[in-house]
């Protein structure tokens, strides 16, 4: 780094209205900084962040040729941005700026105006003294390549290829299974509506197998995607033969899958033959005829909700669509046979999405009987009857809203198992480099904001796998990171991350603890030097190797030792005097 | 012991006149604005559950229903349209029917034609008895008319034989209604095997004779103003027809006179006041039924509207009757008395013991009921007394 | 050889819309298709005896049964036992339901007439109803500023296409910007979305248009033209520096809409501080000058000479744009409605949006929760010098929502909202009684179920059961509640009641959806081109709607749908071709190609 050129440093402190002027002394505080060393000039505006304000950084920096900017003002998460583009324009590199915090660090949070504008006037010398050991630093991009991953062939999957590929993009479509469609080809009918699962998914189906863009490969399994945004790659091997694939995004579509109601004893699945989960249902729906076991045509069905959801000894999450597939089960159960008994045992009824109150209050005037129960402790309790009665099984639990304990009779019991995460999502998990919750759910980057990227640039989860959810929801999240990657596409290419961790190898002793402490596998080990490496792409400029490097070898940009050290000594600076 | 729910008891509900309340998602709201509900009694929403669930047991046993005031508050807010308080009058009517031992009421209710075969049973019956023990004004119809110009009833109709019937009819009435009565605590205080009621309790409440008649305090609560004026005409018209009523089955030789007395006289004055109280009631009631302005007579179960006619004809037909005796015209007299008879009988046998009438026994006991299921639950530390 | 088929025709109403019923022109038509042997009416024949219908079934001895209507699926169950006791193929029943592509409505029968083709010639509906391509303008309007918008505008100008941002209000940022803390991460609101806003103000491709209203759309996919009607700020946005004295001296005052108008603002003013675009303005239509024709003392302290100009008219701009995105949002149920709830008689009943700003740090009161207390002249206002600090607090879910007197829908975030609000009431007033009233807790999302629980552990009494009325008793409050699963009555004395309000379409919705030739559902929520496998389509070309426009929405999902609604935009300008609305798509050319495919199919 060349520290033989000599500082001129502008600082410039902001009123931001009244907002710091109120409680700092804002022209007291830019004219003695004045007299810090290195400072050019120092001048205070009502809104730094205003265009007259950013103009007077822009010409101060070519009247007085400065090379160091100081900005006090807002916390950077609102305005570093604004002040570094300022900093382009006057053709100086952004990163020669630092930005004091004198709103929300002091003039905001303190009542006291002498101590606020002394903090002040620290806070400034601080971030003066770090300026001085700014490096400039070169923006980096990667150019993308146009063809997307997607692992998983559920509806989520298919969303997300038809809508890429039909941007005339390339789209490699792997999937675990031997078919397409995952669950929804499972089921007969979506809510709220009740319109034919098959009649969308088949369609859908069809025009993924038949697309130009789209390259589908069944039965086949992803070990490990290599690379880093933009520039992925992986192997696959799709029926024996070996397959190199080039890509520049990835999507995770893995889905999940139904919870084993056998782990909850109570209800005897498996034991009892017409106790049956949701899943099972399904199937008896699809082939137009519902009878017991024994071949009998039911008198009383019971339908169980929450099971594996919404209790610690299972799942604590709720699953979300178990109560609105219940109804609908309820709704098809009386079309089929009018006259059967439906009881609905229920803890509370999550009906809310688009038309799905409405369709509980229809299903309500439909001579179904519904019954609450405590989800978390002591659940029903599934028996077989005795000959006397005119049923299979009895059902017995305490009645939540009656305060009763009663028995309720059916000849086929119906679980809503909830959903879980597949088995093998760690290996996903790890194979695409994406972090897993608790629940074993993929982790967004953001739970509001940014709900499909993930903290690994190029990497997004889509529908289930992120958590569980309905059709349209999934549906919505695959277009999301359909629209992500066309974005990135279009654009051709990624700004990377400047501010990465750089390792000096002859200080590197090889001791790997970095490689084992990186967030983002984005250090290796270099086996002939016996050094470790940094791939400046994948790095996020944690620091935290930084942190623990033994010797120090480690260096992240623009988090320096001397830089931060300096800083501190600044902070300080001010009292000695 | 678990009870075993059962679909159909709501169905067999229908039959009393329920609409359709399977809405209901047990939000909690009717309970929350009814102002008879407290802690113990938790009404309606609870008893719309054991309807919903099909718990008979629960229900047969369950007090509430009697305890509404049918101010339709619940109705009118119900998120649902579940309509509680309609719900609430259906379930007296099945309650009705469950006292009844005898079954019969649960027939009448069931069948339209039932009720209307009864009546005209009744009727025949009495026209049969009225001709074999009466004899008709014919000839000269001057030596039937006394000397201040009334018509000589008691030479035609001796009130002798008149109120001889009239006992006879009361003394079946109440036998019923101290049977049902009965079977009604056996059932609600009895069976409760967590209510624990000593003897001396039945003797203490007399606090609650307040309770009985105050119920405009609670509709006074309502935000409806105008159903005070219904309570007070509900008033006026249960304390005329249960004075008409003494008067004939208890004082005919003093009400039933040969002589036409002076307006002033208290027979007359009486015979017109409970006989005012008796068609502003019916008045005010049939248009309340007819224009559905208020909650509480939005729905009709046809039992309602057989009474309120019946009711009509009864005092119709003592008015004529009334009056064609101080004008002296005997042979309308006697025919008139004939058919007055005839409508007042069936009214009385098939609607105070099995019908709409008997609330009149069953709610004042219900509150008496209640206020000793109260007193035990408070006893039993099961509800605090003024926890609310 | 032809299937021999019948087509149940079933007209009963489901989900609210009724209003697309038996229609005869449909029957006729769909009568003299080919293979149609018969039209079975629902009505008509017993839909309790599955064993009859199958007779009926044997003895025409059909062979596919397609059920068309709105609800075809409610019966589909029923025909699938018959077609099994006939002996054939239960896959064989095929559903035409007129809502699944939204043609429930009186002028859809055209595109009914389509499904019911389609279903019949066992083609199925978007594979035949196909229309043609049109070029693209790679511009795209954006229509509302909130976080819908913002994150739509963002997704596109990414990919360095220009996005035309309009937004109604002086600022982008809508609702979420009012609201404290989000949950249930509990991070606060303004401090994800302001990077966001400052994001889209600095973007070079979002071209913002804020304080502006879409007037006119004309023209054909792939290329509107739009007129915007840019409402005069009278302060010059470039000029303008912020300072605020023009506020300090306005002398009018009026409640501020950002602050659920829990405090005043000037006629001069700027929306709140991190409003972006970070500029005051003039409210016109309280302005003494435009009203009384003089004032300008804003003019006269004004440091930019020349920035205010009061004489500023609205003018209207015309742009061509290829795709538009609709995100206009919500507004909330109105509490007064809701007379048993007192909400606007006793100063202390809030709506939960005015608690949100009530605990905001930028709050009326500073983040300090306080009872409402009167002023000199009288009226109800938060101070921060009231010192009466609420002890017990009710919060009510479910108020105008899942209410036939109100709406039917559930709202969907009011129970998680409410939570959320419960806990930052206990964060603040840890000795203070708070409870939650509730029907149904519907913690549906992410890590919501969690923070349901987390909440019941804060010592939050989360009680189920609906009061009816809250009563004032001298300046306390007084909440009647049956707490079902407790079995006791509560009446509980509170300082502080708060309502959980819902969310209801725009009033202007009708409007823009004639406008842009999309429809709406009976409560006013715009309707998508098929809600289970396109949500954000519309059956116009090139507009796409995002949030809650579409149906009440939490925040992670609007920010998906947003970004959906861009994808679509980004596949047209990629492939610089957009396909014209099926809106546009005339019944024969469907029909047609339907037929055509059928005929592939069958060889």
């Amino acid at each position: 780094m060349n520290n033989m050129e000599e500082k001129r440093i502008g600082v410039y402190v902001c009123w931001c209205g009244t907002n710091i002027a109120n409680m700092v002394d804002v022209e007291n505080v830019s004219k003695e900084i004045q007299n810090l060393p290195n400072v050019v000039i120092s001048k205070d505006y009502k809104y730094m962040c205003s265009d007259p304000g950013q103009d007077l950084i822009v010409q101060d920096i070519k009247e007085h040729n400065l090379n160091r900017v100081v900005v006090a003002a807002c916390s950077p998460r609102m305005h570093e941005i604004t002040f570094r583009k300022a900093l382009e324009n006057a053709g100086l590199n952004p990163y020669m700026f630092e930005m004091a915090n004198i709103r929300e660090h002091a003039s905001w949070v303190h009542t006291d105006r002498k101590e606020a504008t002394k903090k002040a006037k620290d806070l400034i010398a601080a971030a003066i003294a770090r300026v001085q050991w700014h490096e400039s630093l070169e923006k980096r991009s990667v150019s993308v390549n146009p063809a997307t991953l997607i692992i998983g062939g559920g509806i989520s999957g298919i969303s997300a290829a038809l809508e890429i590929a039909n941007a005339d993009k390339q789209v490699y479509l792997v999937e675990k299974s031997e078919t397409l469609g995952g669950l929804v080809s499972s089921i007969d009918l979506t809510y709220p509506y009740l319109n034919s699962a098959k009649q969308m998914i088949d369609h859908k189906i069809s025009s993924v197998l038949n697309h130009p863009n789209i390259s589908v490969y069944l039965n086949t399994e992803i070990e490990q995607v290599f690379g880093y945004v933009g520039n992925f790659e992986t192997e696959i091997k799709p029926n024996g033969k070996e397959i190199k694939l080039n890509f520049g995004n990835v999507i995770v579509a893995t889905g999940l899958k139904p919870f084993d109601a056998k782990k909850v004893l109570n209800y005897g699945y498996g034991k009892l033959p017409n106790v049956i989960t949701s899943v099972d249902f399904e199937q008896v729906l699809k082939s137009g005829i519902i009878i017991t076991r024994d071949g009998r045509v039911p008198k009383d069905i019971a339908i169980i909700h929450c099971v594996g959801s919404r209790n610690e000894d299972y799942n604590s999450y709720c699953s979300r669509t178990c109560c609105m597939t219940a109804l609908k089960f309820i709704n098809q159960i009386k079309s089929a046979l009018p006259e059967t008994n439906i009881y609905d045992i229920y803890s509370d009824m999550r009906a809310f999405g688009k038309g799905c109150e409405e369709l509980y209050s229809i299903t309500s005037k439909r001579n179904v009987m519904f019954l609450t129960f405590d989800h978390k402790n002591n659940l029903p309790q599934i028996r077989q009857a005795s000959y006397k009665d005119s049923c299979n099984l009895l059902i017995e639990f305490k009645e939540k809203f009656s305060e009763e304990s009663i028995e309720v009779p059916a000849d086929i019991v119906i679980l809503m198992v909830g959903m879980e995460a597949h088995d093998d999502a760690k290996e996903i998990s790890h194979a695409v480099g994406v972090s897993m919750d608790g629940n074993r759910f993929f982790i967004e980057r953001h739970p509001k904001l940014d709900p499909v990227a993930t903290t690994t640039d190029g990497v997004y989860v889509v529908g289930t796998c992120q958590s569980p959810k309905d059709i349209p929801d999934s549906v919505s999240q695959a277009r999301a990171a359909a629209a992500r990657i066309l974005a990135t596409i279009q654009s051709g290419s990624v700004n990377v991350e400047v501010t990465t961790a750089v390792v000096n190898e002859e200080i590197c002793c090889g001791c790997q603890t970095c490689i084992k402490v990186c967030p983002y596998t984005a250090i290796s080990f270099k086996e002939e030097d016996g050094v470790s490496f940094v791939n400046e792409i994948l790095c996020k400029g944690c620091g935290t190797c930084g942190s623990t490097c033994p010797t120090g070898a480690i260096k992240s940009k623009h988090f320096t030792d001397v830089q931060i050290l300096s800083q501190i000594e600044g902070l300080m600076s001010l009292q000695e005097v | 012991m678990s009870q075993r729910v059962n679909l159909n008891l709501k169905n067999e509900l229908f039959l009393y006149g329920a609409k359709d309340w399977n809405q209901c998602f047990q939000c909690g709201n009717c309970t929350a604005t009814c102002h008879t509900t407290e802690n113990g009694f938790f009404f309606p929403r609870k008893t719309v559950r054991q309807v919903l669930m099909g718990l008979t047991k629960s229900l047969q046993t369950n007090i509430d229903p009697w305890l509404c005031t049918y101010c339709g508050d619940c109705s009118k807010t119900c998120p649902r349209d579940a309509n509680p308080a309609e719900l609430m009058m259906s379930i007296r009517r099945y309650l009705i029917s469950v006292y009844d031992w005898t079954g019969i009421s649960k027939l009448l209710y069931k069948s339209k034609a039932l009720e209307i075969a009864a009546i005209l049973v009744l009727a025949v019956i009495v026209m049969i008895l009225y001709l074999l023990y009466t004899t008709f004004p014919s000839g000269d119809t001057a030596q039937w008319v006394g000397p201040d110009g009334g018509v000589l009833i008691n030479k035609m109709a001796p009130w002798k034989t008149i109120h001889l019937g009239d006992l006879l009819m009361a003394g079946g009435l109440v036998f019923l209604i101290v049977t049902n009565v009965f079977y009604m605590w056996y059932k609600i205080i009895y069976e409760d095997k967590t209510l624990k009621v000593g003897f001396a309790d039945y003797l203490r409440p007399f606090s609650l004779l307040s309770k009985i008649f105050h119920p405009e305090k609670k509709y006074a609560k309502c935000d409806e103003k105008k159903l005070f004026t219904y309570w007070a005409l509900h008033l006026f018209l249960a304390l005329s027809y249960a004075l008409m009523f003494v008067i004939i089955v208890f004082f005919l030789e003093w009400f039933q006179t040969d002589k036409v007395l002076p307006i002033y006289h208290p027979q007359r004055l009486l015979g017109y006041i409970s006989t005012i109280g008796l068609l502003v009631g019916i008045i005010y009631f049939y248009t309340n039924r007819t224009i559905k302005n208020m909650e509480n007579s939005k729905y009709s179960h046809f039992t309602d509207w057989t009474f309120l006619i019946l009711l009509f004809l009864t005092t119709l037909t003592g008015i004529l009757l009334h009056f064609f005796r101080i004008y002296g015209m005997p042979q309308l007299t006697y025919i008139t008395y004939l058919i007055h008879l005839m409508v007042l009988v069936p009214m009385l046998m098939v609607e105070v013991p099995f019908s709409k009438w008997s609330h009149m026994i069953y709610r004042p006991f219900s509150l008496y009921f209640a206020h000793l299921k109260k007193m035990a639950l408070v006893k039993q530390k099961l509800i605090l007394e003024h926890s609310t | 050889m032809e299937k021999k088929l019948t087509v149940i025709y079933s007209c009963d109403p489901i989900n609210g819309s009724t209003d697309h019923t038996n229609s005869p022109e449909v029957i006729a038509y769909a009568a003299n298709l080919p293979g149609v042997s018969a039209i079975w009416f629902s009505s008509d024949i017993s839909l309790t005896d599955a064993e009859q219908v199958a007779r009926e079934i044997k003895k025409n001895n059909l062979k596919r049964i397609v059920i068309a209507g709105n609800n075809a699926g409610m019966h589909k169950s029923f025909f699938c036992r018959a077609m099994v006791l006939a002996g054939n193929n239960p896959e064989d029943v095929i559903l035409a339901s007129f809502l699944e592509y939204g043609a429930s409505h009186k002028n859809e029968v055209e595109r009914a007439k389509a499904i019911v083709a389609c279903a019949v010639y066992g083609i199925p509906f978007e594979m035949a109803a196909i229309p043609e391509e049109l070029p693209v303008n790679p511009n795209t309007l954006v229509i509302g500023g909130g976080i819908a918008g913002i994150q739509a505008s963002l997704e596109i100008a990414s990919s360095k296409n220009i996005v035309y941002l309009v937004e109604k209000s002086p600022t982008i940022g809508g609702h979420m910007a009012m609201f404290d803390k989000t949950f249930p991460t509990l991070d606060c609101a303004a401090c994800i979305l302001t990077p966001k806003m400052v994001e889209v103000g600095q973007h070079n491709y979002i071209k913002l248009m804020t304080y502006s209203k879409v007037q006119e759309v004309t023209g054909v996919p792939g290329n509107y033209k739009v007129k915007i009607l840019k409402q005069a700020r009278k302060i010059n946005l470039e000029t303008c520096i912020g300072c605020g004295t023009c506020a300090e001296k306005c002398p009018v005052k009026v409640p501020s809409e950002f602050d659920a108008n829990t405090t005043l603002r000037r006629a001069a003013y700027i929306p709140f501080p991190q409003a972006v675009p970070n500029k005051y303005l003039i409210d016109d239509s309280i302005c003494t000058y435009t009203l009384k024709g003089k004032c300008g003392a804003c003019v006269k302290v004004c440091p930019v000479p020349g920035c205010i100009n009061l004489e500023e008219k609205d003018e209207v701009v015309e742009i061509n744009v290829g795709n538009i995105i609709v995100a206009t949002g919500f507004k909330t149920f109105n509490a007064t409605k809701f007379a048993q709830f007192g909400y606007g008689k006793f100063p202390n009943v809030l709506t939960s949006i005015e608690l949100e700003r009530l605990i905001n740090a930028a709050g009326p009161t500073g983040g300090k929760i306080a009872k409402r207390v009167q002023d000199k002249k009288g009226n109800w206002i938060f101070s921060t010098e009231s010192i009466y600090t609420p002890k017990s607090i009710a919060i009510i879910h479910c108020i105008g929502s899942r209410d036939v007197n109100h709406n039917k829908y559930c709202s969907k975030v009011c129970c998680m909202y409410s939570l959320k609000l419960a806990h930052l009431l206990k964060e603040k007033l840890p000795d203070s009684e708070i409870n939650e009233y509730y029907i149904d807790i519907r913690a549906y999302g992410k890590g919501y179920e969690e923070f349901y629980n987390r909440i019941k552990k804060e010592g939050i009494n989360v009680i189920r059961g609906r009061p009816a009325k809250v009563e004032q008793y001298g300046d306390e409050l007084i909440v009647r509640c049956e707490d079902i699963e407790g079995g006791r009555i509560i009446e509980q004395k509170v300082d502080m009641v708060i309502l959980a309000v819902g969310t209801e379409p725009r009033t202007d919705s009708e409007k823009i959806a004639e406008m842009l030739g999309i429809t709406v559902d009976s409560y006013g929520w715009f309707k998508e081109f098929n809600y289970i496998s396109d949500p954000v389509n519309t059956f116009s070309g090139g507009i796409s709607i995002a949030g809650a426009c579409q149906g009440p929405k939490d925040i992670p999902d609007t920010v998906a749908q947003a970004s959906a609604a861009a994808s679509r935009v980004l596949q047209s300008i990629a492939k610089n071709k957009i396909r014209n609305g099926i809106r546009n798509l005339s019944l024969e050319q469907i029909e047609t190609k339907a037929k055509e495919l059928s005929k592939i199919l069958q060889e």
